[in-house]
C-alpha cells in the first residue's frame, strides 16, 4: 500500500473521467479531445495510476458504474511542469483519488486538453457530430487517433 | 466591432459575416394547460440562422438537464441563465456559412461554446468563475477578451471558421 | 386489453370534444418541404386544407428527479421551423406535421358532431402514420407517443359554475366560513407509470375552469398519457396509444361522479 505522504513519481498516470458532453472534435488536429473545461478546477480530482497498479486494478475500473464516460490521462511530470502540485487524497471509496492543485488559466487548460490521451474513448456515447467526424476522418484515411 | 483580437486578424469582417440581425430570444412562451412540469420554453426567432442552429439550441437545452456531479466528480448543475446567454450569443453569430461550434458544459455550472478549426481554438465561456473569450491562434498568439466582444470577435475570424 | 373498436365505458352523449394522438419522430423524417411534396399528396383526399404554424416543442418526459428548471428553445424561422396543419373539409379532423412530430386530432369545436369513438380516431392516425412511413426515405422511429382527451363540461348560458365536487370525485365539498363559492377551481395530478421496474410514461389529470362562448361557464377535464412505446415502430406506437386510451377512459369514469354519468347517458 502506498502511503498518503509518498511522493508521486513523474511517470505516474493521472486519470480523469470525461462526460460524453465534454468531448469535442478538433478539426485542427483531426481528432476528438476533451474540452478544456475538464481541467479547469484548481483542485482537480484525478486517480493515481501507481495506486491502481498497487491495488492490481485496471485503469478502466475508475469508470465502474459510469458506462458512458471516457477516461483521459496526463502524467504527473507534465502537470508539475505547468506549476501544478499532485497530492494523494485517498477517499473511502477510492484509495487512488488525488488532486492536481494549482491555478489553471485558460491557456493551461487548453494545453492539458490537447496533451491528454484517451485511455478509454467510449464511442457509443459520443455526441453524434463527434462520432460522425471520427467516422468521416477514418473513412478519409486520416489518422483519427487522439493527439499525444 | 470590438478591438482587434490578433495582429493576424482582419479588423473589418466580410459583408457575409454580418450577424443575424433579426434574430432574438423571448422569455418563456409557456401557456396555461401546458404540461405540468417541464422546461421553460424560450421562443427564438432566427430566420437567417445556420442549419446547425436548431441542433445547437437542443444541445444547450440538454445540458440544463445534467444533475449535480454530472462530470463524475462534483460538478454543479448547469445554470439556466448561462444556457440562455449561450443561446443568445449563438443567435448573433449563427450566420450562414460559419461552422457549427462544439457546446460543452462547465463544472461550475457554465456553458462553453468552442470552435477548433482554421488553426484557431476559440472558447467562449459563459460562467460565474471565468467568463470570457479565449482565442489561441496556432499561427500567432493567445488573446483573452470580455464576453461583450465575443460576437464581434467571431465575426472577425469568420473566414477561418467557415464550415466545410 | 380491450379491443380498440370496443367501448370500455360508453355514454350516449360523451362530453369529449377533442382526442389527439401524436408521435415524436426521429430517423429519416420529412423536412417541411418534403412534407408538402411527398406527404401531403398522400393524405390530400381526406385533408385538403393547408395552414402553416410555428413548430411545437418535442413530446418527451424526463423521469429523473429534476434538480432545477430545464430550459428549452422553440426556434421560429429556422430551416425546420414549420408545422403544417392539414384539415378535413368539415374541419373536424386535423393532421399536424413538423420535422420531428406527427399527430392526428379529432375535434368537435362548436359543431354538433358526435364523437366517432376511439376506433375511428386510431384508424385515422394509423392511416396517416402509414402514409408518412410510406414516403419517408428510410427508417423512421417514434421514441415518444402521446394521447390526450379533452372533455369540456359546460353549464347552460347564464348559470354559475358548480362546485367542482359535483363533477370530480377526487374533490371533497367543503363550506369555507367567510368565503363565497370559488369562482375558479383547478386540479392537476401527475402519475408516473413503470414498465419492468423503470419509468416509461406519465399520466396527467388536469381540470381547468373554462368559459365557452357566448357566456357559458364550466370545466374542462384534460387527460393525457405521454411516454415511450415498448418498441419505436408502428406496432409499438399503436400498443402505447391503445393502453393510453384504456387508462384515460377508465380514469375518466373513475374520477367523475355517478350523477354526471347519468347526464351523459351511461350504458
Amino acid at each position: 500500500m502506498i502511503p498518503e505522504d509518498a511522493p508521486v513519481p513523474g511517470d505516474t498516470s493521472l486519470l480523469r473521467r470525461v462526460h460524453p458532453s465534454e468531448i469535442v472534435w478538433d478539426d485542427n488536429d483531426g481528432c476528438p479531445r476533451p474540452g478544456s473545461g475538464v481541467f479547469k478546477d484548481p483542485e482537480m480530482s484525478v486517480h493515481l495510476g501507481d495506486v491502481l497498479q498497487d491495488e492490481d486494478r485496471a485503469p478502466e475500473t475508475v469508470l465502474a458504474g459510469k458506462p458512458t464516460y471516457s477516461l483521459v490521462s496526463l502524467t504527473a511530470a507534465f502537470v508539475e511542469s505547468e506549476q501544478q502540485e499532485v497530492r494523494r487524497r485517498p477517499i473511502d471509496e477510492d484509495q487512488s483519488h488525488g488532486e492536481v492543485c494549482g491555478e489553471k488559466p485558460r491557456g493551461r487548460c487548453r494545453l492539458f486538453a490537447r496533451t491528454a490521451e484517451f485511455v478509454v474513448l467510449e464511442t457509443n456515447s459520443l455526441k453524434p457530430e463527434v462520432l460522425a467526424k471520427m467516422q468521416s476522418a477514418a473513412a478519409d484515411g486520416e489518422d483519427a487517433a487522439p493527439a499525444a | 466591432m470590438g478591438a482587434a483580437v490578433s495582429p493576424l486578424v482582419a479588423i473589418v469582417p466580410p459583408p457575409e459575416a454580418a450577424p443575424v440581425r433579426s434574430a432574438r430570444i423571448e422569455a418563456p412562451a409557456r401557456q396555461a394547460g401546458d404540461r405540468t412540469e417541464g422546461p421553460d420554453v424560450y421562443k427564438v426567432i432566427a430566420p437567417d440562422a445556420s442549419p446547425w442552429y436548431g441542433a445547437a439550441l437542443n444541445q444547450i437545452s440538454g445540458l440544463t438537464a445534467l444533475a449535480v456531479g454530472w462530470n463524475g466528480y462534483d460538478a454543479r448543475e448547469i445554470k439556466a441563465d448561462f444556457a440562455i446567454d449561450a443561446a443568445t450569443f449563438l443567435t448573433r453569430v449563427a450566420f450562414p456559412g460559419i461552422a457549427a461550434p462544439s457546446i460543452t458544459p462547465l463544472a461550475d455550472g457554465g456553458v462553453q461554446v468552442e470552435w477548433h478549426r482554421g488553426g484557431l481554438d476559440i472558447e467562449v465561456a459563459f460562467s460565474d468563475e471565468d467568463p470570457g473569450v479565449y482565442i489561441a491562434d496556432r499561427e500567432g498568439g493567445e488573446t483573452e477578451l470580455p464576453l461583450s466582444e465575443a460576437a464581434s470577435a467571431i465575426a472577425s475570424y469568420w473566414p477561418r471558421l467557415q464550415g466545410s | 386489453m380491450t379491443s380498440p373498436h370496443e367501448p370500455i365505458v360508453d355514454f350516449v352523449n360523451p362530453p369529449v370534444a377533442e382526442v389527439s394522438v401524436g408521435v415524436q419522430l426521429e430517423g429519416a423524417t420529412l423536412d417541411p418541404s418534403r412534407a408538402i411534396r411527398l406527404f401531403f399528396p398522400a393524405v390530400q383526399e381526406h385533408y385538403p386544407n393547408i395552414a402553416a404554424q410555428p413548430p411545437l416543442p418535442p413530446i418527451q418526459e424526463s423521469f429523473e428527479i429534476p434538480t432545477q428548471p430545464m430550459v428549452a428553445f422553440q426556434l421560429f424561422g429556422g430551416p425546420d421551423a414549420q408545422r403544417w396543419l392539414f384539415t378535413s373539409e368539415d374541419d373536424l379532423q386535423l393532421l399536424q406535421l413538423q420535422s420531428d412530430r406527427l399527430s392526428y386530432t379529432w375535434r368537435k369545436e362548436e359543431s354538433d358532431a358526435s364523437y366517432p369513438r376511439y376506433g375511428h380516431v386510431r384508424d385515422c392516425f394509423e392511416d396517416a402514420y402509414r402514409s408518412y412511413l410510406g414516403v419517408a426515405d428510410g427508417e423512421v422511429r417514434a421514441p415518444w407517443c402521446e394521447i390526450s382527451y379533452a372533455n369540456p363540461i359546460m353549464q347552460p348560458e347564464g348559470e354559475p359554475r358548480p362546485d367542482l365536487s359535483t363533477l370530480v370525485r377526487r374533490v371533497v365539498p367543503q363550506d369555507l366560513s367567510g368565503l363565497p363559492q370559488p369562482f375558479n377551481t383547478g386540479l392537476e395530478e401527475r402519475f408516473q407509470l413503470e414498465r419492468d421496474g423503470a419509468p416509461y410514461a406519465r399520466f396527467f389529470i388536469q381540470v381547468q375552469s373554462t368559459v365557452a362562448p357566448p357566456r357559458r361557464l364550466g370545466y374542462t377535464i384534460l387527460l393525457t398519457m405521454r411516454g415511450r412505446p415498448e418498441s419505436p415502430d408502428l406496432d409499438g406506437v399503436l400498443a402505447f396509444v391503445d393502453e393510453g386510451r384504456e387508462r384515460i377512459v377508465t380514469a375518466f369514469r373513475d374520477i367523475t361522479t355517478p350523477e354526471r354519468h347519468e347526464e351523459w347517458g351511461r350504458q
